[in-house]
């Protein structure tokens, strides 16, 4: 099957119009299908996410909001090589970032010693000083990170962002997987890949490690997922997460804080909870502490925390280390704390409070991706050479009056793999959310989130602007293709 | 259990086993109507009673002008000014399962979820008003997909809190409204001036599933009979004796303990409510007697399920302190 020219793009799955050797075996699988079969399949998948009602909320969005995540089907391959490489710098970035947010919190040692400026940090907006010098059970501040991945034209991976927050999408992982395996089983015949199963038993190895200070020796923690409610745009992720994990899924009006104790309102009466994994937002979380109007979070909360009497998961202030400026100095932190080499790069950053950067980068706009340091989602994002001379000169003008809101990067020749609509195949770029989680230990899900921008040339992967998703495969063995073993053919049918 | 999963489990067995009922009621006046002219009382009869039985006749007066059967079944089916119209019970099925998603079957919230989608489809697809017989097609859908997700809870939920308090929900919505049925039937032989010794049950029974079951025992269609059957029989499903029951034993399995405060603050109303029911004999009492004690049933029984309510926190959760 001929698909396209991969040109002069970094592709996953192609050199020239040739499938590379780890794709080889999907790809002569791929050609065994017809149109018709490859298209019933494709409406299959998507109706599977419909019925279950995998949905995300768009906000503002006429006609319906709730909207399912577009699922290509094929595949990003990933030799294990390759997938080593990848977790072990995952590993060393999130200890890195841990170890950071633990010292501007505490001694702030990083900052006397001028590695990264002051400034930076206090006027973060994410910058609690209300949580100076609060313990948090075994020093962990980032329970789950979403390490998100892009590879350049000569196929390096590096690091794009760090979410240090609620970083979401996890479910998807799993599921993509599902329906995988559901409606396209053919194509697994031939490959061994890492498998998903078990995987959150690390998970909630990880959650449970994080005992309460004051809670009893010999007690098992209770824990819970605080949702925002099933309005919010990743509820669907909440319960997956709930359920797999094992623990009730509540709202914020389900507990309640009484002499530094938080409680949740059973039908038995009040049962004393002691980790929180929280999917709602620092902003939210108290609103005697942060925002007054929040009803979503729980009055009190943080006299619970600093007490000691409640682990909150991801900890409180993460925010500080996940925003675009900081991000230019996480290679610094691997150095520093860790005394190593970083295993993975960044993508070249342009800090606008800079003179003489800033004066670069304004006089190269039509090349750059500008950013707001704090935005996510894709928005509030100039991507410059797809811009109208309006949008340059609003950015400009944002640039002159906030430099310190905005970072620019060269425009990235993201990769691209085929995806799948209506039809044909076409080329789509894609990055790569990495899940790593950590308790005593650090753990990496091995895949992670697969998002394409389905729209044809769009950079944009989010799903809230026309991203999809794909499955991930972490190959067990270096390149498996044309191995024909006996299991194998009776597997295939042709005995 | 948290007390405001188990409020979404109850109220979603109640809109549930609200929507079946609703819906087979409808089917029935709909294969009646085949038989009737519109300018029958009897049909304006059996309208009106449908009306207060799924609904209320003074809300629907309220907005529209004539009982003639496009508003009527606009109103009953899709209407967002009725609280209980078809459209509004189902999705409030479907956000109840969507809160409880972490406590029922998988499957069962799929069923849910997709048959909802399928309705928003349909009622934005069809040409309005909907023609009788697609109707009648729509309604059979909404009843086997009902009978479905009774099936898949029988057949494949743990035998546990979530699936106590949806029993607890489903029972007593089906009791509430058997009694409702009876009284407005009653109230309508009040009007005629008619025992009810004389007036006929067989519209009852149609209405309350049970004809087929009361002709097998009985050969009387009298009203007497009818509502003395649907109180009392020990072994037909909708009447309030049989809910009574199924309430208790559910009760016995949320409370392991049949001697503690919480077992005996919901399990006393109900045996009250039971002696009560044992007591009316509706073969020898006036009419006017009849009416006057459906109504203190139906009272009970509101009552009772506030007393429930409290006793599990089940109303909104900030209230609880």
């Amino acid at each position: 099957m001929k698909l396209y020219e991969s040109g002069l793009f970094f592709d996953e799955m192609l050199d020239g119009n040739q499938p590379k050797p780890h794709y080889r075996s999907f790809h002569r699988k791929l050609g065994a299908f017809s149109k018709e079969q490859l298209e019933e399949k494709n409406q299959q998948a998507q109706s599977s996410f419909l019925r279950q009602g995998i949905t995300f909320t768009v906000y503002g969005a006429q006609g319906g909001t709730e909207r399912t995540m577009p699922f290509d089907f094929v595949p990003i391959i990933i030799p294990n090589k390759q997938w080593a490489v990848i977790e072990a710098g995952m590993k060393q970035r999130v200890e890195a970032l841990n170890c950071f947010l633990h010292d501007v919190y505490h001694e702030q040692i990083i900052i006397q010693d001028g590695v990264i400026p002051k400034w930076l940090v206090k006027s973060n907006p994410y910058y609690f000083k209300e949580i100076v010098g609060v313990q948090i059970p075994i020093d962990n501040h980032i329970f789950l990170a979403g390490i998100d991945l892009i590879r350049d034209e000569n196929g390096v991976y590096r690091v794009l962002e760090d979410n240090l927050r609620n970083p979401s999408g996890m479910s998807y992982v799993f599921q993509n997987r599902h329906v995988m395996k559901e409606v396209y089983p053919e194509f697994f015949s031939k490959h061994t890949i890492l498998s998903l199963e078990r995987q959150m038993a690390f998970m909630k190895k990880a959650l449970l490690a994080h005992r309460p200070r004051k809670l009893d020796a010999s007690a098992d923690p209770k824990a819970v997922l605080l949702t925002a409610g099933m309005y919010n745009s990743a509820y669907y992720d909440h319960v997956f997460l709930a359920q797999q994990l094992n623990i009730p899924l509540v709202e914020g009006r389900d507990l309640i804080v009484q002499g530094d104790m938080v409680y949740m309102k059973t039908i038995y009466g009040l049962e004393q909870v002691d980790i929180i994994y929280r999917r709602i937002d620092d902003d939210f979380l108290d609103p005697t502490v942060f925002r007054e109007d929040s009803l979503l979070g729980v009055a009190n909360i943080m006299a619970a925390y600093k007490a000691g009497n409640v682990a909150i998961l991801n900890a409180v202030g993460n925010g500080v280390a996940d925003d675009k400026a900081i991000y230019v100095y996480v290679p610094d932190m691997i150095r520093y704390y860790l005394k190593e080499e970083p295993i993975l790069e960044n993508v070249v950053t342009y800090l606008l409070h800079d003179d003489e950067q800033r004066a670069w980068v304004l006089d190269h706009l039509h090349e750059l991706v500008v950013k707001n340091v704090s935005a996510s989602g894709g928005y509030d994002m100039l991507i410059g050479p797809h811009a109208s001379d309006e949008d340059i000169a609003l950015f400009r003008q944002k640039i002159l009056e906030n430099p310190h809101q905005y970072i620019a990067q060269p425009t990235i020749q993201l990769s691209r793999a085929p995806a799948y609509q209506d039809g044909r195949f076409y080329p789509c770029h894609v990055d790569l959310r990495v899940y790593v989680m950590k308790g005593d230990d650090i753990y990496v899900l091995p895949g992670g989130l697969s998002r394409v921008a389905l729209k044809e040339g769009s950079l944009v992967v989010n799903s809230s602007q026309g991203g999809g998703a794909k499955d991930t495969w972490i190959l067990k063995e270096e390149i498996q293709h044309a191995k024909s073993s006996s299991r194998c053919t009776i597997l295939d049918g042709k005995i | 259990m948290l007390s405001r999963v188990a409020d979404a489990l109850y109220w979603m067995a109640r809109y549930s086993e609200r929507t079946e009922t609703n819906a087979h009621i409808l089917q029935v006046q709909l294969l009646n109507m085949l038989e009737q002219s519109g300018k029958e009382n009897e049909y304006i009869d059996h309208w009106e009673a449908i009306l207060d039985i799924c609904a209320s006749k003074e809300e629907f007066m309220s907005y529209y002008e004539s009982r003639r059967v496009n508003p009527l079944i606009e109103y009953l089916l899709f209407s967002e000014k009725n609280s209980n119209a078809l459209l509004a019970t189902l999705r409030a099925i479907r956000e109840n399962a969507r809160i409880t998603r972490d406590s029922i079957p998988i499957e069962l919230w799929e069923l849910q979820n997709s048959f909802y989608l399928y309705l928003q489809q349909e009622i934005i697809e069809r040409e309005k008003p909907f023609p009788l017989i697609s109707l009648n097609y729509f309604l059979q859908n909404v009843r086997k997909t009902s009978l479905t997700v009774t099936g898949l809870i029988e057949g494949s939920m743990d035998r546990d809190l979530p699936f106590y308090f949806m029993q607890v929900g489903k029972w007593m919505e089906r009791a509430e409204k058997t009694i409702r049925m009876a009284l407005i039937m009653l109230e309508q032989q009040k009007q005629m001036a008619s025992s009810i010794q004389e007036a006929d049950g067989a519209f009852l029974l149609d209405l309350s599933k049970a004809t087929e079951s009361y002709l097998r025992k009985h050969r009387q269609t009298n009203l007497a009979c009818v509502i003395q059957y649907l109180l009392h029989d020990e072994h037909f499903p909708s009447s309030v004796m049989f809910c009574f029951n199924k309430l208790e034993e559910a009760f016995m399995h949320i409370e392991k303990d049949h001697l503690s405060a919480r077992f005996l603050a919901v399990n006393n109303p109900l045996k009250a409510l039971l002696v009560a029911m044992i007591n009316i004999d509706v073969l020898t009492i006036t009419l006017e007697e009849a009416i006057f004690s459906m109504e203190e049933r139906l009272w009970q029984c509101i009552d009772f399920s506030h007393t429930f309510a409290t006793t599990y926190h089940l109303y909104e959760p900030s209230a609880q302190l």
